[in-house]
């Protein structure tokens, strides 16, 4: 069975909700914040930015109030008496107690009875004409001209210069806050990238694991927060380990036992099938003994394919060993049952020593069935060749149909036949081939044999 | 010929002693390892078969028991495990053979009869392919009945080919049994002999088979 790539994980949704989580958590209120002290900023700055310019407007009221009072009663002043250097843009309106205009440099509109209602400058914020203006009302008496007499000042400066000044003030305040959360925002982008590095590291260790590897998890990976579940999940690991180790005794054991009855069932039909009977008993008892073959070879493939999975390892200790005469000896073995078949197995060794570290037995096991499969497809009449060479490799071809190329991965899971071989195999011997070609971390390749006809089997070592 | 069976699968028991019997010997038969071992001291088998899973006492400790006492008979074992491990470890204990079950009535018989041949100091007479016979005694080959003339080297490549038959006998070991005789011997050289040979035997319809790379095999054509 080939490794199965891992099912792809979804990073950006799965892995780094968190992370958005965190940053929406981090940024939506950072952001609000900034929107709230920008319109508080903007409001305090409007009403600082007042306070002089009312100031003056007011000094202004009081200037014109005076001038007008030391102007004799019977000279009618001019608007440039009283507000003499043009501060061009305020203009103003003075009303006698009736609240008849009496003179000044615009018409200003007649001061309301709120605006009257009380001593010293009234100021507020209105419009005039579709211009916004600050409109001061100052009520006073005069002590030379005519004792006694009331006016009403009513004077309007538009607002132009306040708005400058406290947008002015405004955008000092505003722009740096807003660098500020630029800076504060990159930093926890930062901070979280490096605090989920450890997180991603783990993920990416799990992802990257073979099916088969249940060694736990390694905690000190993990950051603080993270390592409990780590701890939950290598005890969770740990339980299937148990369990499968479990499964793999309980299946083994099954194997072993079938192996006695097994034997009592092949042997009792073989001696049967001696005793003169009937023909139909005898084509019966044949079958019998051809089933009882084939299941004691199924039952012999899956103990060595259990021997050769990965938690099975530690039976047989790896030796020093020469491919090439193990090669040599597994190929002697299988002549018989070429020969049997007509087929013309032939070794073509490297003619030197192939040394390398291996399981011996499971060698034999690989060999044996790559050679089993390549006589058991091929038909009567056909070449079977085993090959060795440095590196070392082996390579077994066979002159038989060929396996299509987008068979060919799968000829190694477990029980996978070949459509319309209509061959009686156990559907395990390339799983074998495959466990231990994995147990000594070689590669096997799968390709058309010479001149494309065929098939090749190449497992190249170290 | 007195052959002791200890198996305690009844069916297989059974087959394996009808099977003994039919050819001939004299069959015992026990079911538990503690009987096993008193009938072995106390009878006096020619060879014994011998499973590992027994109840009340292992073979392997029966087999250390019997080793012990100096009982020098054959054994065979049997056994469900098959790992390169089990296999070596009874061989150390003295076995003589061993059998992975299931195995076929035929290759039991075979591995039974060579034993027994064995512990009595020497092959059989004749040895037999097809209508190829080779009496082992007076060093004669006959085919169908007819004698074939064969030098010393034919005859002693065509002995080793018969004590393997079925088997693949590779060229080195076949320059090993010619070596014997003294005299350096090339690969070049086992072939003319072969060929020598598959001309003498042809006409009985016994072939010798080139196997590539691997050496050869004496077959029944």
């Amino acid at each position: 069975m080939l490794a199965r790539r891992p099912v792809p994980v979804n990073e950006e949704e799965d892995i780094l909700s968190l992370r958005h989580h965190l940053v929406n958590w981090l940024f939506t209120p950072l952001y609000l914040l900034l929107l709230f002290s920008t319109v508080t900023g903007y409001i305090a700055a409007l009403k600082l930015s007042n306070q002089p310019y009312d100031l003056v407007l007011t000094e202004r009221a009081r200037l014109i109030a005076s001038r007008f009072d030391l102007i004799s009663e019977d000279t009618t002043p001019s608007h440039d008496d009283l507000l003499p250097d043009a501060a061009g843009h305020m203009t103003f309106t003075l009303f006698d107690a009736n609240v008849t205009p009496l003179l000044g440099n615009a018409t200003l509109p007649r001061p309301r009875p709120l605006d009257l209602s009380a001593e010293g400058p009234r100021l507020r914020s209105t419009s005039i004409g579709g211009e916004k203006v600050r409109l001061l009302t100052l009520r006073f008496r005069t002590t030379r001209r005519t004792p006694g007499s009331e006016y009403v000042l009513v004077m309007a400066e538009p607002v132009k210069d306040r708005l400058y000044l406290g947008r002015s003030i405004l955008g000092n305040i505003v722009i740096p806050q807003f660098i500020f959360i630029l800076i504060a925002g990159f930093a926890v982008w930062i901070g979280l990238k490096r605090g989920f590095e450890p997180l991603e590291n783990l993920r990416r260790a799990v992802s990257q694991r073979r099916g088969d590897d249940l060694s736990p998890l390694d905690e000190a990976m993990a950051p603080g927060e993270v390592r409990p579940l780590i701890h939950e999940v290598n005890a969770l690991i740990e339980r299937l380990k148990a369990m499968m180790e479990q499964q793999k005794r309980f299946v083994a054991n099954a194997a072993h036992q079938l192996r006695t009855p097994f034997a009592g069932l092949r042997a009792q039909a073989e001696l049967a099938r001696r005793e003169e009977g009937p023909p139909a008993i005898k084509v019966a008892l044949e079958g019998i003994c051809e089933g009882a073959g084939r299941c004691s070879r199924l039952v012999n493939q899956l103990l060595t394919l259990a021997r050769n999975e990965p938690e099975a390892r530690l039976e047989e200790a790896m030796t020093e060993l020469d491919l090439d005469r193990i090669a040599q000896e597994t190929a002697m073995d299988w002549v018989p049952e070429a020969v049997q078949k007509d087929i013309d197995l032939g070794f073509e060794g490297a003619g030197m020593e192939l040394p390398m570290r291996g399981y011996e037995g499971a060698l034999r096991d690989l060999i044996g069935n790559l050679l089993d499969n390549a006589i058991r497809y091929t038909p009567p009449g056909g070449r079977v060749t085993l090959r060795t060479g440095p590196g070392p490799w082996l390579r077994v071809e066979d002159d038989g149909p060929g396996i299509l190329p987008e068979e060919r991965e799968k000829v190694f899971d477990r029980f996978y036949r070949v459509a319309g071989s209509g061959q009686p195999g156990s559907g395990l011997g390339l799983a074998i081939v495959h466990e231990v070609a994995q147990r000594h971390r070689a590669r096997i390749v799968v390709e058309s044999g010479e001149g494309g006809r065929g098939t090749a089997f190449l497992v190249r070592f170290g | 010929m007195r052959i002791l069976i200890v198996e305690d699968d009844e069916v297989l028991a059974d087959s394996l002693i009808r099977a003994m019997v039919a050819v001939g010997y004299a069959t015992d038969h026990a079911a538990d390892g503690e009987q096993a071992l008193a009938m072995l001291l106390d009878g006096c088998y020619d060879l014994a078969i011998l499973d590992l899973n027994l109840p009340r006492m292992d073979g392997l400790t029966i087999l250390k028991q019997v080793r012990a006492a100096k009982r020098s008979l054959p054994v065979i074992l049997l056994t469900a495990r098959d790992t390169v491990h089990d296999r070596v470890l009874g061989l150390d204990l003295g076995a003589d053979d061993y059998l992975t079950k299931p195995f076929s009535l035929a290759e039991l018989e075979a591995r039974v009869r060579a034993l027994l041949r064995r512990g009595q100091g020497g092959g059989a007479a004749v040895l037999a392919c097809g209508s190829l016979e080779f009496d082992s005694v007076g060093r004669r080959v006959t085919l169908a009945g007819e004698p074939v003339e064969l030098s010393a080297r034919e005859l002693a490549v065509l002995e080793t080919l018969l004590f393997r038959q079925g088997k693949v006998v590779s060229k080195e070991q076949l320059i090993e049994s010619l070596c014997a005789w003294g005299d350096e011997v090339t690969t070049n050289a086992i072939e003319v002999y072969m060929h020598r040979l598959r001309k003498k035997l042809e006409p009985g319809g016994v072939d010798i088979r080139t196997v590539r790379g691997l050496g050869y095999l004496l077959d029944k054509a």
